[in-house]
């Protein structure tokens, strides 16, 4: 017959606690994994959004992000976040201690927690980097991408996240800033940073008559925008999991203290993702801007996803993503091509979400003597995430075009980035397929000859 | 190998104990994301001036 062996209160008490850490790492660990979800749906969104010729080009752009953004925040970006929520001075301790040389940043027995929120916190930071490059693709140049998403994912999220996502953050501590789901941090600063941008830059060739009409350029492949956004849309549910603090034995909190839960969340992210869905749907009717509305909903809701009423949150998600489709036709008249509408579903949508935001949840307390949430706060936020991220992403794009580094050459444009620079192609049966003239009724409609690659 | 045994252990990583080995390779893995940059850039221009399409790798 076993022994049975009695555990003390001691050993029963080490053992809630260690259940509880590891309880709370594989929480973010899948919650990383689905955000990985998110760079994946952008990858698809972007490649289908991009003409035939430009298709992989896209793709290796989408890809690239990724293998910059990662070590970037590592090298410096974790330590910004940690460093800056009192603004642009430092604290250096805190800097010291995020660095990649120290303790913490590495395998560590004693700290099950920094690993896992350095990554969601690097995924958050590829996701601005995919923001951007959907705006820019088929006329941006490789490299000139690259420095941009480091600037932008390693650098000015970070930042963002320091004064309005952190706990002590400036914005949070002195106006009662409140964006749990990271509204204006991530999309809004990443929106607005993609409209500079898209100023500098140009619009594609073809795209605007002299009269100042815009044309229409089509995506190759709208059914794989579409799963991409789709897939986009899974990947936030890692996003917004990530965006709750998991307290061991004790009720959830939000980045900024305050008790909630993911009912919470689950209510409000749907609901906000079903509004922007109809929303889009009355104003376009086409299957692209109805699921770029569902990220809008999502996006606009996302400042309250723990305060909202499920019924607001749809509405108000409806409404913006109504309008969203409409900011990038404004976009148009003032011959600013945003190719997949990067500006209005993530900068309109954080900064119109926070907007609202204001104005629902303005009187709701905050915790640890910051100050309660208010209009004003929520403007004051809004106007310094636009302003990080627009700033920025205006100087460094100026100088990159002013340089000659910001643009391919027109020659490379027209021929298609494919072609240009990327040694594989995209459907190699294409040629065989369309390479011909085709006829309809006994007559020729068209002749497509199609360059190919040399083996 | 920066410990001898996993008793009482916190950071397990190679060099943990040597902050200067770790800066030397964060100041490689900058070095090696700054060659990758110009690599790219190096391959544009290449790609731009060349009126052949690129040849498919196998």
């Amino acid at each position: 017959m076993e022994e049975q062996t009695t555990l003390t209160l001691e050993q029963l008490h080490t053992m809630i606690e260690m259940t509880n850490t590891l309880n709370m790492e594989i929480f973010y660990w899948w919650c990383t994994a689905l955000m990985i979800l998110i760079h994946a749906g952008f990858l698809s969104y972007e490649i289908g959004a991009s003409r035939l010729k430009n298709a992989l080009a896209a793709g290796v752009k989408n890809i690239l992000a990724f293998g910059f953004v990662v070590p970037s925040v590592f090298l410096c970006g974790w330590a910004i976040y940690n460093a800056f929520p009192d603004g642009l001075v430092p604290r250096m301790d805190a800097l010291m201690a995020a660095m990649p040389w120290s303790e913490s940043m590495g395998p560590n027995l004693k700290d099950n927690a920094t690993g896992i929120f350095w990554g969601a916190f690097a995924l958050f930071a590829a996701t601005t980097g995919s923001i951007l490059s959907g705006a820019i693709i088929e006329r941006a140049r490789m490299s000139a991408f690259i420095i941009l998403t480091i600037a932008l994912g390693g650098v000015l999220w970070l930042l963002a996240a320091s004064w309005g996502w952190h706990p002590e953050g400036w914005l949070t501590v002195q106006f009662g800033y409140h964006d749990v789901g990271a509204a204006g941090v991530v999309h809004q600063v990443a929106g607005f940073f993609a409209l500079a941008v898209v100023i500098n830059l140009g619009a594609r060739i073809g795209r605007f008559n002299p009269d100042g009409s815009a044309n229409q350029i089509v995506g190759h492949s709208m059914p794989m925008s579409v799963v991409g956004l789709m897939l986009i849309i899974v990947g936030f549910f890692g996003f917004l999991g990530g965006c709750i603090i998991y307290n061991s034995g004790a009720q959830w909190i939000n980045i900024y203290g305050q008790p909630t839960n993911l009912s919470a969340f689950a209510f409000n992210t749907l609901m906000g993702f079903a509004g922007g869905l109809i929303g889009a749907y009355l104003t376009t009717r086409e299957p692209f801007w109805m699921m770029s509305g569902g990220l809008v909903g999502i996006i606009s809701v996302a400042p309250g996803l723990d305060l909202y009423h499920p019924g607001l949150a749809y509405l108000i998600g409806m409404g913006v993503a109504a309008a969203a489709p409409l900011v990038n036709n404004l976009l148009l008249k003032f011959r600013l091509d945003d190719a997949v509408g990067a500006f209005a579903v993530h900068g309109f949508g954080g900064f119109a979400g926070l907007l609202i935001s204001g104005v629902f949840l303005s009187g709701y307390p905050n915790v640890n003597g910051m100050a309660e949430i208010s209009f004003t706060g929520q403007l004051i936020g809004a106007l310094v995430m636009g302003a990080l991220g627009f700033i920025p992403g205006y100087a460094i794009s100026y100088a990159l075009k002013k340089i000659g580094m910001l643009r391919v050459p027109a020659h490379a444009e027209e021929r298609g980035l494919d072609l240009t620079e990327v040694p594989a192609q995209a459907y190699p049966e294409w040629a065989a397929m369309y390479g011909h003239a085709s006829t309809v009724n006994g007559t020729e409609v068209t002749t497509l000859v199609v360059e190919t690659k040399p083996a | 190998m920066s410990i001898s045994t996993f008793e009482g252990a916190g950071a397990v990583f190679t060099f943990a104990d040597k902050p200067a080995i770790l800066m030397v390779i964060t100041f490689f893995v900058a070095a090696v994301s700054l060659f990758a940059l110009v690599a790219t850039m190096i391959h544009e221009k290449h790609s731009y001036s060349d009126p052949q399409p690129k040849k498919l790798k196998h």
